[in-house]
């Protein structure tokens, strides 16, 4: 895996990488806004919306009082990494920490096409009219359940998913990419790591 | 396919979602009846016209209750069970029981 | 009629769906060439060459040709080698395509079969069903006999499916038809600031505006033509051609069927402008090679620059039909006659009549054809007997003979009603003026055009504005400003009895089914007055047609036999599919999930053999299928006697954290808690309200207010959800996380597991006394942190390891290392059921079922009766005052006997079924074949005689000895060590 070689992959339509050895992790509670906003980070106001750091790491709130924070590429997760091994797993002071990196798989979906790709596995609408740059949804990709995040800054879509189902839903994803409709003379299809 | 309304997550297609049977009081299990509670856990009320339904968003695991009109199937309004579960229930005083010594 | 012709097409702008600048594409029909142009379909090309039969039909193999000439009839219906019952109207020409007939016996045009017509007489209408009833068993002797008559085709069993593939589609307004109603909706919904999904069936937009007549001199269709082009230039428009929405269903959820792949449409509106049917007249012959429906000429004129043929009649009971002679004048098409079923004073005077009387063609009014002549050439239409109508389908007795060689005939239009009343619409016909009306629609479907009764072109349009308006508005969320729609006058288009009996039958109701006007009003003599057993007793509709030309005469002469008004008797119900649909189509596209350990790899390179649990694959034993029964003995004999090691990580987990950890376990599960001491498990049982058992697992207390509960690996999802679904209501303040994914497991077990940890774990003390059985421990193992539990579920000295799933591989690898010198062997599930088997631990839904309750199965000890609640208890307690009904017992057989097999059925003396075997197995341990089964509560004492039944034993049972759990290591000395 490598989090980072993907971008010498930006002109294809569409680039598949596995991010999954990438740290992130999950909290909830009535104080894990409080302690994330300690940690330096920006907690979105309303559930199903992200917000990006400075330094790279993106912050899903799933529900009224819980997120999901991924690692920056830049730092390889690094500074996900030290909080994780900082923060209590017991469920001290209503701050419950979620193992996400070892229950979810990561994939990030960049290229101009990723739309129509996921338009072949999944029911909500994701063009970008309908699904906004800080959007995330929780929803059924090829029949797993996935959170979707829109990192539009970052021109992507994270999928985070039920990490036993990482072989199945990376050939669902491929089978997509590849599909007979798609222009044939460019590479549409790659997966990194 | 249906679309139901979730309060967390927006419309969405009911494939999304597990139905949780009908919003039903549990009568007191220690004061009422056999024939009481055999009602309770077997019968469902069923009416022509509006119930309150559980209903789950299978993937954000909330749960939620609609209120639908079974004459027409349509979904008047969904809400978080916490506008009816307002506060903890419990079932003695002392929360915690006794352990069985066996 | 097959010399070839001179291939003579009208000259352009006739023909506009070819491509005259392309070399002319060859093919074959009935093992002969054929010339075609680009964009001919297969029907097209062949009639350009004077070919008109294409298909015999169904049941008196009756020559036939095109009748609508839009795919909406099985005339057309031909054989591709690979492909059965392609519409040749539809299915575009290529080069080198084989196309044959279908349903003859021998060839279209000489087809031994078409006899049956002569015995019509002897096949009344439900004949098969009535005929073959008795004597019992004669079905079966007349069925091949039959099908062969009867079968539609043939299929290619070596075909090999192209890829098929399945897409979502989101607008804010879906336009279904892309006529004038759909296009100006379409556009007006677009400028409005929609997005708006066209949908059009046909290769092209424009629906009727590409071959219908609006005026007198044509020129209305052509300007409205502008339409199109501004509809697919529009940027808010996605336009579909070839695309067919195949059904309406909840929500405005349209299946669309286009090429190889199958969109699922959502819109948050829908404007239906799907048109409406031309619906034939009902006269003797009237299935003839050369008749044909008025808008099936036009549009192979207008389409395909065919002239239908060189002396026309048009018989009509509306307007259109002037328009259509005056089409068949400017193609040069002599026109014989135009019979007007309408009375001459219903008549008005209008250019058109003014222009066909000008050119001198001949109007008979009052009057319809009785009979079509068929002539030489191979029973193409040679002339027709018009005659005077005297009373509702009644006619003079005598008439006049029209020579003519084409018959265009339009009795009105019967709305595209399927998708509406899919939608839950109610259909309406006014007897009085033959007019249709649709109702009840719901709030996100509008309808245009002629689903609403319109007909001229400006209302069609005015309409079509509107409705895209009004769905544009609500699909915004703004106010409705729709302009109010000005509409003209229109003329009634329906005739309203236009079926003409003939004493010798053949007038068609049904092409499809070949049923005539008797075969429809005899079902209702036979007592099938409703209109859907009518449908279902005479077939009427249920061909690849599905009643769009019969569903409004089948309606009229039910209604008439049973002297009621069709509103009354009401039309057929339409299903979805709308048109016929590939299997394929629903199968493109399939996503099968399927969950693999972390040590998923591991398994497949040690030769595991795979077994689906639930979604999960797990090793099911190791090695060569053909030892698979040896190999499940030597891993069971592995783990008695040394060590093995299984990977258990699809176990579902669940971390119970917070202050009311405690209370959700007491209220959840039936044992008890709360003096549960850190660092220790606990067997956990869960039942459902009506107490009947759902789950269990091992609850482990890592800290005071801290659980982490296991659970089966097909039942972890259902718990959760229960479990998260009783805390929305009590308000426990506890977090409750399914973290099964996340915590890779294997269980180490066997006499030297100890041995083994103690090479990869420094930092627990393993001392029997300094981690006893039962205890959970955190620590790490192979330098990753591991949770450890001392369980016994295979009865040996065991250790449950959880890792994070990350390191999953890595603990696998480390443990079959550290092990190797002890012999350490990988054991699958199917070793694993055979050594809990043998310690008489059930398996929750294998030996429980829906009804199973605690005492049944011998689990009351785990039943902590005083404490106030927990899920299932009221319930526990009203079961076990009631005199138990089964147990579920422990069995042994001696191995030289037969062996059990799970399902089979326990008796009692009287050779009633008392219950069944639920687990068995062939035990290596005790040299005997053991099992778990349901039996009555009196044959459940040690040492009692158990009958298993078996046929092919004497007596017709097996005899099993009942025997006290669990049939091995009784005092659970080895798990304990």
């Amino acid at each position: 895996m490598d989090a980072l070689s993907d971008t010498t992959h930006r002109e294809r339509l569409c680039a598949l990488a596995d991010l999954t050895n990438l740290p992130r992790l999950g909290l909830r509670g009535r104080t894990a806004a409080e302690r994330l906003a300690a940690e330096g980070f920006r907690p979105p106001d309303a559930p199903n919306r992200l917000t990006r750091a400075d330094s790279g790491e993106t912050l899903l709130r799933l529900s009224q009082g819980e997120y999901l924070l991924l690692g920056s590429p830049a730092d390889r997760g690094a500074r996900v990494r030290a909080l994780e091994d900082a923060l209590p797993k017991a469920g001290e002071n209503a701050l419950y920490f979620l193992p996400r990196q070892d229950s979810h798989a990561w994939f990030r979906l960049g290229g101009p096409r990723r739309f129509e790709v996921m338009a072949k596995l999944c029911g909500v609408d994701l063009s970008p009219a309908a699904f906004a740059a800080d959007a995330v949804a929780q929803t059924s990709v090829a029949r797993i359940n996935a959170v979707v995040a829109n990192d539009g800054r970052g021109g992507a879509l994270h999928l985070l998913f039920d990490r036993p189902s990482a072989v199945f839903f990376r050939e669902a994803l491929l089978d997509a990419m590849r599909e007979p409709s798609a222009p044939r003379n460019r590479e549409t299809a790659c997966l990194v790591g | 396919m249906k679309l139901m309304p979730c309060p967390l997550n927006g419309s969405r297609n009911i494939s999304e979602f597990t139905y949780g049977g009908e919003v039903a009081a549990m009568p007191d299990p220690t004061a009422c009846t056999d024939a009481e509670w055999a009602d309770y856990v077997f019968n469902k009320s069923n009416p022509a016209g509006v119930v309150r339904e559980w209903w789950l968003h299978n993937a954000s695991n909330y749960w939620f209750i609609a209120e639908r009109d079974t004459v027409t199937d349509t979904v008047l309004r969904t809400f978080d069970p916490g506008e009816i579960f307002k506060t903890r229930i419990d079932f003695t005083p002392h929360a915690t029981s006794q352990e069985n010594p066996a | 009629m097959n010399a070839p012709h001179s291939s003579a097409r009208l000259p352009a702008p006739w023909g506009r769906l070819l491509d005259r600048s392309k070399p002319p594409v060859r093919f074959s029909f009935e093992g002969r060439g054929y010339d075609g142009l680009q964009g001919d379909t297969i029907a097209s090309a062949l009639l350009a060459n004077g070919r008109w039969i294409l298909s015999r039909s169904f049941k008196y193999h009756r020559a036939r040709g095109p009748l609508t000439l839009a795919g909406q009839d099985a005339n057309t219906l031909v054989q591709l080698p690979d492909e059965a019952n392609v519409l040749a109207d539809l299915h575009p020409i290529g080069k080198g395509l084989v196309v044959t007939g279908q349903n003859c016996n021998g060839s279209l045009d000489h087809d031994r079969d078409a006899i049956l017509g002569k015995f019509s007489r002897f096949m009344p209408v439900g004949f098969y069903y009535r005929a073959f009833f008795k004597p019992r068993g004669i079905w079966k002797r007349w069925e091949p006999f039959i099908r062969k008559k009867a079968g539609l085709g043939e299929l290619d069993l070596a075909f090999q499916p192209r890829y098929h593939d399945k897409a979502y589609l989101f607008a804010d307004v879906a336009v279904v038809g892309a006529g004038p109603a759909g296009l100006a909706a379409a556009l007006a919904a677009a400028d409005a600031g929609a997005k708006v999904l066209l949908i059009e069936q046909e290769p092209m937009l424009g629906g009727s505006l590409n071959w219908a007549r609006f005026d007198l001199d044509g020129n209305e269709a052509e300007k409205t033509r502008l339409l199109i082009d501004r509809a697919t230039a529009h940027p808010g428009i996605r336009v579909l051609t070839g695309a067919v929405c195949n059904a309406w269903f909840a929500d405005n959820f349209l299946p669309i069927v286009a090429g190889a792949r199958l969109y699922k449409a959502r819109a948050k509106q829908c404007v239906l402008a799907a048109g409406a049917f031309d619906q034939p007249v009902i006269f003797r012959n009237n299935d003839l090679p050369g008749v044909l429906l008025a808008s099936a000429a036009q549009r192979l004129m207008r389409l395909y620059a065919v002239a239908p043929g060189k002396r026309a009649a048009i018989l009509t009971g509306h307007d259109d039909g002037y328009l259509a002679a005056l089409d068949l004048l400017d193609a040069g098409v002599a026109v014989a006659a135009l019979i007007d079923m309408r009375p001459e004073n219903d008549l008005h005077a209008s250019p058109w009549r003014e222009a066909l009387a000008k050119k001198g063609v001949r109007v008979i009014s009052g009057s319809t054809v009785y009979e079509a002549i068929p002539g030489k050439d191979h029973g193409r239409v040679a002339g027709i007997d018009v005659r005077h109508i005297r009373a509702k389908g009644q006619v003079e007795p005598w008439g006049e003979i029209i020579a003519c060689d084409t018959l265009l005939m339009s009795a009105g239009y019967m709305p595209a009603w399927q998708l509406p009343c899919q939608a839950g619409g109610k259909l309406s016909y006014d007897d009085a003026s033959a007019r249709f009306s649709l109702s009840d629609l719901p709030d996100v479907l509008t309808l245009a055009g002629s689903l609403n009764g319109l007909y001229a072109l400006q209302n069609t349009l005015a309409d079509g504005e509107a409705a895209g308006h009004r769905a544009a508005a609500a699909a915004l969320s703004r106010p409705a400003a729709a302009p109010a729609r000005a509409l003209h006058p229109e003329a009634p288009v329906n005739y309203p009895w236009p079926i003409f009996p003939h004493p010798k039958g053949k007038e068609f109701v049904d092409y499809d089914e070949d049923l005539q006007i008797r075969d429809i009003v005899n079902a209702t003599r036979y007592g099938y007055r409703d209109i859907q057993l009518v449908k279902r007793f005479s077939t009427v509709g249920m061909g690849p047609l599905q009643g769009r030309q019969a569903a409004l005469p089948t309606a009229r002469l039910v209604a008439d036999a049973t002297a009621r008004t069709v509103s009354e008797t009401g039309i057929a119900t339409a299903r979805p599919p709308f048109m016929p649909e590939k299997l394929a189509h629903a199968a493109g596209r399939a996503f099968t999930p399927a969950r693999h350990t972390a040590m998923h790899r591991r398994h497949a390179e040690a030769g595991a053999q795979f077994i689906p649990a639930g979604i999960w694959l797990r090793p099911a034993y190791y090695g060569n299928p053909a030892a698979r029964e040896r190999l499940i003995q030597e891993e069971a004999a592995a783990v008695r006697t040394g060590v093995g090691l299984i990977d258990v990580s699809t176990l579902g987990g669940l971390e119970i954290r917070g202050p009311d950890a405690v209370e959700l376990l007491e209220r959840a599960y039936t044992f008890a808690f709360a003096r549960q001491p850190v660092g220790r498990s606990r067997y956990a049982l869960m039942t459902a309200e009506d107490g009947v058992i759902i789950d269990d697992g091992v609850c482990c207390r890592l800290g005071e207010r801290h659980f982490y509960v296991t659970a089966t690996t097909g039942g972890v999802d259902r718990v959760y959800r229960g479990l998260t679904k009783w805390n929305a209501q009590w308000r426990l303040d506890v977090d409750i996380a399914n973290v099964s994914a996340a915590w890779a497991a294997v269980n180490l077990a066997g006499p030297r597991a100890r041995e083994v940890l103690a090479r990869v774990c420094a930092d627990i003390d393993l001392s029997p006394e300094g981690f006893p059985y039962l205890a959970v421990r955190t620590g790490t193992v192979a330098d990753v942190p591991a949770r450890l539990v001392r369980v016994g579920f295979v009865g040996e000295l065991g250790y449950e390891i959880h890792v994070p799933a990350r390191y999953g591989e890595h603990l696998w690898d480390a443990l079959i290392q550290a092990g190797a010198d002890a012999g350490i062997r990988p054991f699958g599930v199917e070793s694993q059921r055979l050594l809990r088997l043998e310690k008489g631990h059930v398996i929750i839904a294998q030996d429980t079922d829906g009804m199973t309750h605690p005492a049944e199965v011998g689990m009351g000890w785990a039943i902590a009766r005083k404490k106030p609640f927990f899920v299932g208890k009221r319930s526990i307690e009203i079961l076990e005052a009631q005199p138990p009904l089964r147990k579920l017992v422990g069995f042994v057989l001696p191995k030289d006997g037969p062996a059990p097999l799970e399902g089979q059925l326990i008796l009692d003396e009287r050779g009633d079924i008392t219950g069944s075997i639920t687990s068995c197995g062939d035990s290596g341990a005790l040299g005997k074949f053991i099992g778990l089964a349901y039996c009555a509560p009196e044959q459940a004492v040690p040492g009692a005689k158990l009958p298993i039944r078996r046929e092919s034993a004497p007596g017709g049972r097996l005899l099993a000895e009942v025997v006290a759990l669990p049939f091995y290591d009784p005092d659970n000395k080895r798990q304990e060590l």
